[in-house]
């Protein structure tokens, strides 16, 4: 690994007197690569995930232990701007959320949000991330119809178009296939694919032929620990782990 | 390229990228082969040291080529999940790059024949016999390669079928030798050169057929292995 962007250290994450949920977790994250999170359901990786933008602090009595750094700063410092943070670090859920708004206004919500008041440049930036997220050609017509009647398959990707019009560093994908038809699964990972080269993207899924098929680097998780973390094509060709194994071909452990 | 590549790309375009270079590799390896068992008979037949040197030298490179193109299988098998034309090619490359590292080595071996022949100045055969079945069967893995490359279970099918004369014309050159060495035991231990050296050309006969008979897989689906050239005409045939 060349250049770390998100190192996870020592990270334990617990709610209220409840078993911890997410036990000791060191993660390196590859800068403009694509890393999955693999594991049954339980096994703490939507969780993980919601640390990396300090989203799982909005749930009741969380307790948080270790540290993440991006670009080698602590995002758990004082002086981190939490609003900020999220706008280096986008997410996209499990069902895609448009918002009740037009195509057009769905991407450029996030550069109102922060405050850009130049017509020219939304407009600009929301051709751009539409192009980027491979639905520029589906909706250039009807930019102002609502974003509704869009597809699951395209409201993901105007989703993620919304996420990445703000230019975050990191994209975090929570199951973003997971409710899509095969062949917009195939485009959502293509998407992912091609905008790797732009962004680091840490994508969580129990879809483990998704996790071959996307990702450069592959965690897989059980019980709240990372059991083993490589390449993808190490992980699934040739796993070091039992655990490992036993998962990715479906056997009993 | 394949010739069949002119058809629909995959959504994933890094799907097609490394299916590409899988094809690519499994010709390059071909084009290897060809040359090393191209060189290897001019050493043995022009009595060439160098070019023999060369051809065990090389060796190398296509062992180094099959390890790569299994490997790449390997991922793509992993990752990838192929289906239908996808998984038929992987599973036609992993064994048509198993014949080709065969030929390879049946290369290697006509030079190491060469080598001795040389060094012991064993110097009067003409190889007449190996000259003639050498063309034939260069010929026949050329055209198992177009096979491949152009995906044409046509011609794979004449591959298939041509080797039984390949066969022919082999045990006919063993005839010869053996009248050969009845004639004059003196030349017994260059007869045995040329005796192992046909032996390589036919193994390397029968990769060539084996070849075809993936292509036929590949293409159509069939797998035609253990059958007579009449069987697989008719099941070609049938949809």
């Amino acid at each position: 690994m060349t250049s770390p962007i998100i190192e996870i250290a020592d990270l334990s994450l617990s709610y209220g007197a409840d078993e911890p949920v997410l036990r000791n977790v060191q993660l390196t994250l590859e800068r403009e690569s694509v890393t999955a999170i693999i594991g049954a359901s339980g096994s703490g990786k939507s969780s993980l995930l919601r640390c990396i933008n300090r989203l799982v602090e909005l749930k009741p009595q969380v307790r948080i232990t270790g540290d993440i750094t991006l670009d080698g700063q602590s995002i758990f410092a004082p002086e981190i701007d939490v609003t900020e943070l999220r706008q280096r670090i986008g997410m996209v859920f499990q069902k895609p959320n448009p918002f009740p708004m037009s195509i057009f206004e769905n991407v450029a919500y996030g550069l109102r949000l922060v405050g850009e008041k130049s017509t020219r440049v939304i407009e600009q930036r929301v051709e751009q991330s539409l192009r980027l997220a491979a639905l520029w050609d589906e909706v250039k017509d009807r930019l102002d119809s609502q974003a509704g009647i869009l597809s699951g398959g395209q409201q993901q990707r105007l989703v993620i178009a919304r996420a990445i019009a703000v230019e975050p560093e990191v994209l975090l994908l929570d199951e973003p296939a997971s409710s899509l038809d095969p062949i917009s699964t195939l485009r959502i990972e293509e998407l992912i694919y091609e905008l790797k080269s732009r962004y680091t993207i840490v994508v969580v899924t129990h879809n483990m032929q998704q996790a071959a098929r996307v990702s450069d680097w592959a965690a897989f998780m059980h019980q709240g620990s990372i059991v083993e973390y490589d390449n993808t094509t190490a992980l699934f060709t040739n796993p070091r782990e039992v655990r490992t194994e036993d998962y990715i071909t479906g056997k009993f452990s | 390229m394949f010739q069949s590549d002119q058809h629909k790309p995959h959504i994933s375009g890094q799907f097609n990228n490394e299916l590409g270079t899988l094809k690519n590799d499994i010709l390059a390896m071909g084009g290897l082969v060809e040359s090393q068992l191209s060189l290897a008979l001019n050493a043995l037949l022009e009595k060439n040291t160098e070019k023999a040197l060369q051809v065990i030298k090389r060796d190398n490179e296509v062992n180094a080529l099959e390890l790569k193109i299994d490997q790449e299988c390997a991922r793509i098998l992993a990752r990838r999940q192929p289906a239908a034309s996808d998984l038929r090619l992987v599973l036609a490359v992993i064994k048509i790059n198993m014949d080709l590292e065969r030929v390879g080595d049946e290369a290697a071996k006509i030079a190491r024949q060469a080598k001795v022949i040389v060094e012991n100045s064993l110097l009067d055969s003409q190889f007449v016999n190996l000259r003639l079945m050498g063309k034939q069967i260069i010929d026949t893995l050329r055209l198992a390669l177009d096979a491949l490359a152009r995906s044409d279970a046509q011609l794979a099918l004449e591959i298939v079928a041509g080797d039984s004369s390949i066969d022919a014309v082999y045990a006919q050159a063993m005839e010869v030798v053996v009248k050969t060495m009845r004639a004059d035991e003196s030349i017994i231990p260059v007869m045995l050169n040329e005796l192992w050296a046909l032996k390589a050309l036919e193994r390397i006969g029968d990769h060539a057929s084996n070849i075809g008979e993936h292509v036929i897989y590949m293409v159509s689906g069939h797998d035609v292995r253990h059958r007579s050239s009449a069987e697989i005409s008719n099941q070609l045939e049938s949809p």
